[in-house]
């Protein structure tokens, strides 16, 4: 009699496995064959090891450019028609927007060979005035609602260079006798423990030196965050938003591209200006012209001439991460706040 | 003497003074003929410029403009440069007074000359720098460009264009706010309900399972 | 064996360890909440972005920062590595020093190894960002300069490990057969270089990070190491104890809860020890600022979140009150006394090797400042939800694995 109800018990349990594995298959067929190939392959591996052979003067990320450009430019024109059903199309809002999706070019620009760029900070020169955190963010796409800045400037005191005793909320006051203020984003490290560590050679340092993230290796296990000493890398905890208006059409594949939800980004010296020839924004908003920026292999530059002048250091060397950032006490002061005016 | 002259610029002045102020004086010939600037020369009412103070204050008037033709000046590398004025010249003729500058500050015309003084900014062909303000407060220089490839780095403003050549120390701009570096976590009360009763039913149901007799 | 045993013996797990009576039912269906509950979570709320492709969600719902950026889930992850390798420890006294009583009681080991490890996989899931692009890239190209490449590795394969030792055993016992020598030696041979191995590549995860100055001492992985072995046995000596209880049939000799309690007892004096090495390095002469302000922050409670140094607290203090109840021969040998060492190992460890171990690291960041951490309720919820999976399978398999073992050795073991 057991034996029955266990042999019944059985076929019930063997039949619902049945059922539920013919659902599973036939939901499983019905995916979009694209959606699904997205997920099972989201990078190909010859893209990443270079067995792509990359075409005369393009980088060997064009085809993931290209196609990351058809979908932003789909994104922003849906976001940008629902902004001209909002404000009307002739509201100078929906024109710039809908000028701003035609705009849109994500570039692939490889390394120039023999190129290494770095950046020099003049420290007694820099107010702490944030400009630069801000143009940054302006110019790189970085999430609005949680705020991503990758520059923050501390405020230090000028005896005590210690990053511990550091304060990042000081106000209007700055900048205030005898404290410096040191901006502080990612330093582009020679041997960049960050690089170390991720498990899916997700972010590596190019040939022109500029460390990148690939978006799309990105695994988001924040192994990297965890591993800088200098709190460079960002995380965006959710799905990113931009404002249409504030979209910087000119985006890098490995720069300033817009990112998804879960993956690490950091300053990646504007690689969508410098590899045509221009200088971060960082570098071009500064008031007092604090920061400089060059190839250090470039006699004629800026970073030859600093270094010669002025000599430079970096901040933790015993980390030994041989960062590529180097801070100065360049020739003038910029005076304190609180100096009465003459 | 010097009664005499100024009486006789009196109404000249009255009449030129509706324009801007910098326009009123320039150009000199306007009104001068020649100018007499003597050695110890430090201050001149009339067109308000005061060498008393600042960090220029080591100087006389006539160790840059030299008589009698006071507005043109001499550049480091021997040639006469005629006067530029912020507010009234263009870029092009600003850049010349570089030259002046650089009799005294030669090391720092040199950083300058090769991009690591003072701001830089680039070029594109056919393209336009539109300065818009954004995200809290920045002045973010918008670079238009047809297609954005081979930018030019250049210098992006004159000597005179940030310092006031009499009284030449920058005050600091403002300070903008600051930074967010910690994102508010969304509200969880409904989490917090959701939990406590799963964990509550769990509970009870594992607590019975246990209670209800377990010898075998 | 051929395929078709072998079938046979899954079913057999399967079944016999879903069945039970109407109290065992209760007693997953009540876990069973919670997991769903957990997975829920998961799923529809942190991973939403992911998984649905909203709007809405995402990480940003538990309390993780740019300065704090793992929490619970890989602290968490460090206690059950732990305990996951100490599952060996059993295995190693039965067969290694031919213990007979052990004999009975090894597949117990292997069987905590294969919750714990799955709790441990699912914690690391439910912690990174694009969990279906790790699954996939991280074979696709590993970096073998990255531990945690390792660390997964090691992982997996300790579990399969595992799972071939459990289907064998149950296999073996079933047809009422001995456990072959040619199986066996090959087996501890792999299985215990890799059980020391799983918490190793976690502790060097760690310990080789010149960013985090606590962390950055050789010392991480023998403290974890000793902490395991106190905290995996003890865990098992509380699931014997109860198996006597509920399982018709099953008795466990009194040598294996001696020699189970000498291990927990060693293992606790050397992790204590440990802690005073750690003690002395950090506090007597060091001056290096970031070192001393985040051990100061552990040690002292000197800033934000103040449970870090009441955990801390906690395990020296129950640590202590653990090994010196375990020198007194009443309280080792009682039954309650050895439920309450036990416990009070479980809970010490757990205090020292979870939140203690990963938040102070990250407390002053890099920049100087203090962002503090206290868990999100989601995040208490996913991680819940997780053990309460991971019981469930410990119940599914230890029950189906000790009933297999009562019927080989027969009633009167």
């Amino acid at each position: 009699m057991k034996k029955k109800g266990v042999n019944s018990r059985r076929r019930e349990l063997l039949k619902a496995t049945a059922v539920g594995l013919g659902a599973g298959i036939v939901s499983f067929v019905a995916i979009e064959k694209d959606q699904l190939m997205k997920v099972l392959k989201p990078v190909s591996l010859d893209e990443v090891i270079g067995l792509v052979e990359a075409e005369e003067g393009l980088g060997k990320y064009e085809k993931r450019a290209r196609e990351r450009e058809e979908e932003i430019k789909k994104m922003c024109r849906a976001e940008a028609d629902k902004t001209c059903l909002d404000k009307g199309e002739e509201s100078p809002e929906c024109v710039e927007a809908r000028s701003r999706c035609e705009k849109i070019v994500v570039k692939a620009t490889p390394p120039k060979p023999g190129t290494r760029f770095v950046m020099a900070l003049d420290i007694n020169k820099c107010i702490g005035c944030r400009r630069c955190a801000y143009a940054c963010v302006m110019e790189n796409n970085t999430d609005r609602d949680t705020g991503i800045e990758w520059i923050h400037v501390l405020e230090l005191h000028r005896d005590d260079l210690e990053l511990l005793n550091t304060n990042i909320d000081y106000g209007e006051e700055a900048p205030r006798k005898d404290y410096v203020y040191i901006p502080m984003a990612c330093m582009h490290c020679d041997e960049p423990s960050c690089v170390y560590v991720c498990p899916v050679v997700a972010t590596w340092k190019e040939d022109d030196g500029i460390v990148v993230v690939d978006y799309d290796r990105c695994i988001g296990c924040r192994y990297c965050i965890t591993a800088c000493p200098y709190g460079a890398r960002r995380f965006n905890w959710k799905k990113p938003r931009v404002p249409i208006l504030e979209l910087n059409p000119n985006m890098h594949i490995l720069g300033n591209v817009l990112r998804y939800p879960h993956v690490v980004e950091k300053c990646i010296y504007c690689v969508q200006r410098t590899r045509d020839g221009g200088i971060p924004a960082c570098v071009e908003v500064c008031p007092v012209g604090a920061r400089s920026f060059g190839d250090i292999n470039d006699p004629e530059g800026p970073i030859r001439r600093i270094l010669e002048r002025y000599g430079a250091f970096v901040l933790r060397p015993e980390t030994g991460n041989k960062p590529m950032f180097f801070y100065y006490f360049g020739p003038a002061r910029t005076p304190p706040r609180s100096e009465k005016k003459r | 003497m010097q009664l005499v002259g100024i009486l006789i610029m009196l109404p000249m002045l009255v009449a030129i003074s509706t324009a801007s102020e910098e326009a009123n004086i320039y150009p000199c010939q306007k009104c001068h003929v020649t100018i007499n600037v003597t050695g110890i020369t430090k201050e001149e009412i009339v067109h308000n410029k005061n060498l008393t103070i600042g960090a220029h204050r080591g100087l006389y008037c006539a160790n840059c403009h030299k008589a009698p033709t006071v507005w043109i000046m001499e550049g480091v590398n021997g040639t006469a440069i005629e006067i530029g004025i912020r507010g009234i010249h263009g870029r092009e003729k600003l850049d010349e007074m570089a030259l002046v500058c650089a009799n005294c500050h030669y090391d720092i015309y040199q950083d300058y000359k090769r991009l690591a003084h003072g701001n830089s900014t680039f070029t594109c062909e056919g393209g336009k720098i539109i300065n818009i303000a954004g995200y809290k407060g920045v002045v973010y220089s918008f670079h238009e460009c047809e297609e954005y490839r081979n930018f030019t780095p250049i210098p992006a403003r004159a000597c005179v264009e940030c310092h006031n050549p009499h009284d030449p120390t920058m005050e600091p701009p403002s300070i903008l706010p600051r930074h967010n570096y910690i994102a508010p976590t969304p509200e969880q009360d409904n989490v917090v309900y959701g939990t406590l009763a799963v964990a509550i039913t769990a509970m009870s149901l594992v607590v019975l399972a246990i209670v209800r007799g377990e010898r075998r | 064996m051929d395929v078709k045993s072998l079938v046979d013996t899954v079913k057999y797990i399967l079944v016999n360890g879903l069945k039970g009576s109407k109290n065992y039912y209760l007693f997953l269906a009540g876990l069973s909440i919670i997991m769903v509950y957990g997975i829920y979570n998961w799923v529809f709320v942190q991973h939403a972005p992911i998984f649905l492709k909203s709007e809405y969600g995402g990480l940003i719902v538990t309390n993780l920062t740019d300065s704090v950026p793992w929490g619970i889930y890989i602290a968490f992850f460090i206690f059950w590595v732990g305990v996951a390798a100490a599952g060996i420890v059993f295995g190693l006294i039965a067969y290694v020093f031919n213990n007979e009583s052990f004999k009975k009681v090894a597949i117990l080991g292997e069987v905590q190894a294969i919750a714990s490890i799955i709790i441990v996989l699912l914690l690391i899931i439910a912690d990174m960002g694009q969990p279906l692009r790790a699954l996939i890239l991280m074979p696709q190209l590993p970096n073998l300069r990255s531990m945690l490449d390792w660390d997964f590795l090691v992982l997996t394969g300790y579990l399969l490990i595992n799972i071939i030792g459990l289907l064998y055993t149950v296999h073996m016992y079933r047809q009422d057969k001995p456990l072959g020598k040619k199986f066996i030696i090959p087996f501890i041979i792999i299985a215990a270089p890799f059980a020391i191995g799983i918490h190793t590549v976690t502790a060097f995860i760690s310990q080789a990070l010149t960013a985090r100055p606590i962390w950055h001492s050789p010392l991480l992985a023998p403290r974890y190491v000793a902490t395991a072995f106190a905290s995996g046995p003890a865990l098992l000596l509380l699931v014997l104890l109860v198996a006597e209880k509920y399982m018709k049939g099953f008795r466990v000799d009194e040598d294996v809860y001696r020699k189970t309690m000498y291990v927990i007892v060693g293992s606790m004096i050397i992790g204590l020890y440990f802690s005073l090495s750690e003690a002395q390095e950090l506090f007597w002469y060091t001056n290096e600022p970031w070192k001393k302000a985040q051990a100061e922050l552990l040690f002292m409670g000197k800033g934000e979140p103040g449970y870090l140094v009441v955990l801390f607290a906690g395990w020296i203090i129950l640590g202590t009150i653990s090994v010196l109840l375990a020198l007194i021969p009443k309280y080792r040998n009682s039954y309650w006394g050895r439920v309450v060492i036990a416990s009070l190992v479980i809970v010490a460890v757990i205090f020292e090797k979870t939140m203690t171990i990963i938040v102070p690291a990250f407390i002053p960041d890099p920049l100087g400042r203090y962002v503090t951490y206290y868990p999100s309720p989601i995040e208490y919820a996913i991680t819940i939800g997780i053990h309460a999976l991971g019981l469930i399978i410990y119940a599914v398999l230890a029950k189906a694995s000790l009933s297999v073992i009562v019927e080989h050795y027969g009633e009167k073991s």
